[in-house]
């Protein structure tokens, strides 16, 4: 910078540093939590009370995965809705299918839903989309591959023409058995299929079995050009097309509309043998087959062959499935019997398979735990079938069927519905609520006060009160010019604090700073090791808000200090306001910071 | 299970726990990084706000020397406390300058121009009595949108 002026910039520092500490502490007294309950004869006298703590301990530790999940699953359904057409009926049906999918596949339900988010996309009615995404579901665990890449590829396949009449799983189990040995490949032979080489299998009507063994056999092979595949494949047309002879008095062919027949006739071929071997199902694998075995297993004489029928541009494609034809014959013939049994056969085998049967107990595992959390989420709206839910999950868990009775069982499900019928702003929080301060007692007695609150027994709300206690004092710190949006904030649970100066309050302001919390105030004191009020006549710059000791109060050289510090950790040049021009202020600093109530 | 009112209580899916709450922490520190980052630009689109378009007419090119001249006042009087756009050369360099962690938990960010003048129309001087201060007013014109980032990127880490 010349001469050596620091520049003019906004600083902007954003901290989750109290938050982040706020959490080990609660980690901490869980771990505390779990080490005493874990010991082995740990007694307690009064049962019910501490069974009822202990469940939501555990409903908490569930709760916490649970909610993780259910929010990506809650995320990917709306996905779905937002870039489909689908209804909320739909929406519901995804929802359920996806779990009862991921039940009993190794597909997560997060993973189902993007599989039936690609089926809306392609515009499937329900049916035909559950169809779909079902058979997809089993392919991907025969072939181990992503559900959402195997929907699309179903889908793909679906939309080439070759599958007129026939069923999803037929597709399915038809794809399975042509990439049999190349289970990885289904991408790269989708990739080969669409297009051009497609609709020429189409075009000349055969088979899907034909069309997925011979792509699989050029993705394989690598020979991944889809013009040189498609023109290959184009000569079936031709010989299914009319052929114009010329004859001389003997009957010979010495002339032909069709340029190639020239070349068969010139290459020995019998043209009326080709046509019918390459014209007829299959016509590929059939038509190569028969120039094989004219070739009398001459490799030059085939060459001639193929030379002749596919000029010098398609006899590497020719090659390419020769090398393997008997394999491929073989697979082409397997798919004629590819049906909806046929998947679920080998999908039963691969059920068998000791990875599948983990993967399936781990879905079956977070999918109940998604349960959970699906009704926590902010926009719960049955909370009854989410206590019946819970309450059902809590009875078939053993380890509560160890520690709990029936009553105690109601009693959180009772509680926790109070609390979400009370529409709770964030779970989150409330999380951390039950693990702050004196959690085990509070929580038995948060219970019960709940409990009591929702059996009409007594008016009061959630026992906690932390939005209530920022909010009145959002309200404290209103007049000394915090924005709505930031009073808002506190309001609703506290989540963070934007710090931002104050420039010589105002006598109103001082007074509503006077009013913060008495626990702030008694933090500034033992910062400022004073008890006059701090800011009486200063100019303070730096004002943290929020509830009991997370007030700051901070003088303009110890922000000129802090600055200074943060700076030279993160290694910036620390700026200072140079000497003739003591009146300016350079630097303006914003500050975000995390709060736990 | 122990027999009268006494019994054993076991616990499980503590470690579940600390790990959500490590992924819940991991989200906070990303959050952080996402707002200086976004927070910066926001920054920088603000103080560029502030300038006024250069008057048409105020800029004359030399047809001796070719060089290119930028009237002021009184022709083309400033309009304080918007700068007034001359040669461009200052709000072309506002940008963010510094992006990193202070510490695993803190992000810093420092957005502002880079030209060695500016500080003068920033600050005033004895020669520019009425300053300048596209950056404080760029600062205060961008306090809604990065209170919103700020709010929509916590609530975003904390799965609200």
């Amino acid at each position: 910078m010349a001469l050596g002026l620091p520049p003019v910039v906004a600083t902007l520092v954003a901290d989750s540093q109290e938050f982040n500490a706020s959490m080990d502490e609660s980690i901490g007294k869980m771990e505390a939590f779990g080490a005493a309950g874990d010991t082995a004869g740990a007694r307690f006298t009064k049962f019910a009370d501490k069974a009822s703590t202990m469940i939501i301990g555990l409903g908490v530790a569930l709760g916490a995965y649970g909610i993780d999940k259910a929010i990506k699953f809650q995320t990917a359904l709306d996905q779905v809705r937002n870039t489909t057409n689908a209804t909320a009926g739909t929406i519901d049906k995804i929802s359920k299918s996806a779990i009862n999918l991921s039940n009993n596949t190794t597909s997560s339900a997060i993973d189902i839903v993007g599989a039936y988010q690609a089926a809306e996309q392609a515009g499937y009615k329900w049916a035909k989309a559950q169809a779909t995404v079902t058979a997809s579901a089993k392919l991907a665990q025969i072939t181990q591959q992503p559900v959402v890449d195997v929907t699309k590829a179903l889908i793909a396949a679906q939309n080439l023409g070759l599958t007129s009449g026939m069923s999803a799983a037929k597709v399915a189990d038809t794809l399975s058995i042509a990439l049999k040995g190349n289970e990885n490949g289904l991408q790269g032979v989708m990739a080969i299929l669409q297009g051009k080489v497609g609709s020429s299998f189409a075009a000349y009507h055969q088979s899907l079995g034909e069309s997925v063994a011979v792509a699989n056999e050029f993705s394989q092979a690598n020979f991944t050009n889809t013009r040189q595949i498609a023109s290959f494949i184009g000569k079936i047309g031709e010989f299914k097309g009319p052929m114009v002879d010329l004859t001389d008095e003997n009957g010979k062919i010495t002339k032909s509309t069709a340029g190639w027949v020239d070349s068969l006739v010139e290459a020995g071929l019998n043209v009326d043998k080709v046509k019918e071997k390459f014209s007829g199902p299959d016509g590929l694998i059939n038509g190569l087959n028969y120039l094989k075995q004219a070739a009398g297993g001459s490799l030059p004489q085939l060459q001639k062959y193929l030379q002749a029928i596919w000029g010098t541009s398609g006899t590497p494609a020719a090659m390419a499935l020769i090398k393997n034809l008997g394999t491929l014959t073989t697979t082409v013939e397997k798919t004629k019997s590819a049906s909806a049994g046929g998947l679920n056969t080998a999908f039963g085998i691969s059920q068998k398979d000791i990875d599948n049967q983990m993967k399936e107990l781990r879905n079956k595992a977070e999918n109940v735990l998604q349960g959970v959390g699906m009704f926590l989420l902010p926009d719960v709206r049955d909370v009854a079938n989410w206590t019946d839910n819970t309450i059902k999950f809590f009875q078939s868990h053993p380890l509560v069927s160890k520690i709990a009775s029936d009553s105690a069982i109601s009693l959180f499900g009772a509680a926790v519905a109070y609390k979400i019928g009370k529409g709770l702003v964030s779970v989150v929080s409330g999380i951390k609520s039950i693990f702050a301060g004196t959690a085990i007692t509070a929580n038995t007695t948060a219970t019960q006060l709940n409990t009591d609150a929702l059996l009409g027994k007594t008016p009061g709300g959630v026992v906690g009160g932390g939005a209530g206690r920022d909010a009145e004092d959002a309200a404290k710190l209103a007049p000394i010019g915090l924005s709505e949006g930031l009073v808002a904030a506190a309001g609703a649970g506290g989540a963070y604090f934007i710090v931002k100066k104050v420039l010589m309050p105002t006598p109103g302001a001082v007074t509503a700073l006077a009013n913060i919390p008495a626990t702030a105030y008694q933090n500034s004191v033992s910062k400022h090791g004073t008890n006059t009020p701090p800011f009486k006549g200063a100019v303070l710059e730096v004002v943290g808000v929020g509830p009991d000791a997370m007030s700051m109060w901070v003088t303009k050289k110890e922000l000129a200090k802090y600055e200074a510090s943060m700076a030279s950790q993160a290694g910036l040049t620390p700026y200072t306001a140079p000497k003739h021009h003591k009146k300016g202020k350079t630097t303006i600093n914003i500050k975000a910071s995390v709060k736990l109530h | 299970m122990p027999s009268g009112e006494q019994s054993e209580v076991l616990v499980s899916g503590v470690n579940e726990f600390a790990g959500a709450v490590e992924g819940l922490k991991e989200r906070m520190r990303i959050a952080a990084r996402n707002i200086v980052t976004e927070g910066a630009l926001i920054l920088a689109d603000a103080m560029k706000e502030q300038y006024r378009a250069r008057p048409g007419g105020s800029r004359r090119v030399s047809h001796i020397t070719g060089k290119v001249y930028y009237a002021g006042a009184p022709n083309f009087p400033a309009s304080p406390p918007n700068p007034t756009i001359r040669t461009g050369n200052t709000l072309n360099s506002i940008r963010p300058r510094k992006i990193g962690p202070i510490n695993i938990d803190t992000w810093m960010s420092q957005t502002g121009p880079g030209t060695s003048y500016e500080r003068y129309p920033e600050l005033g001087t004895k020669f520019i009595r009425v300053p300048f201060p596209m950056v404080k007013m760029g600062i205060e014109n961008s306090e809604e949108r990065l209170q919103a980032l700020a709010e929509a990127e916590w609530a975003e880490a904390e799965g609200v």
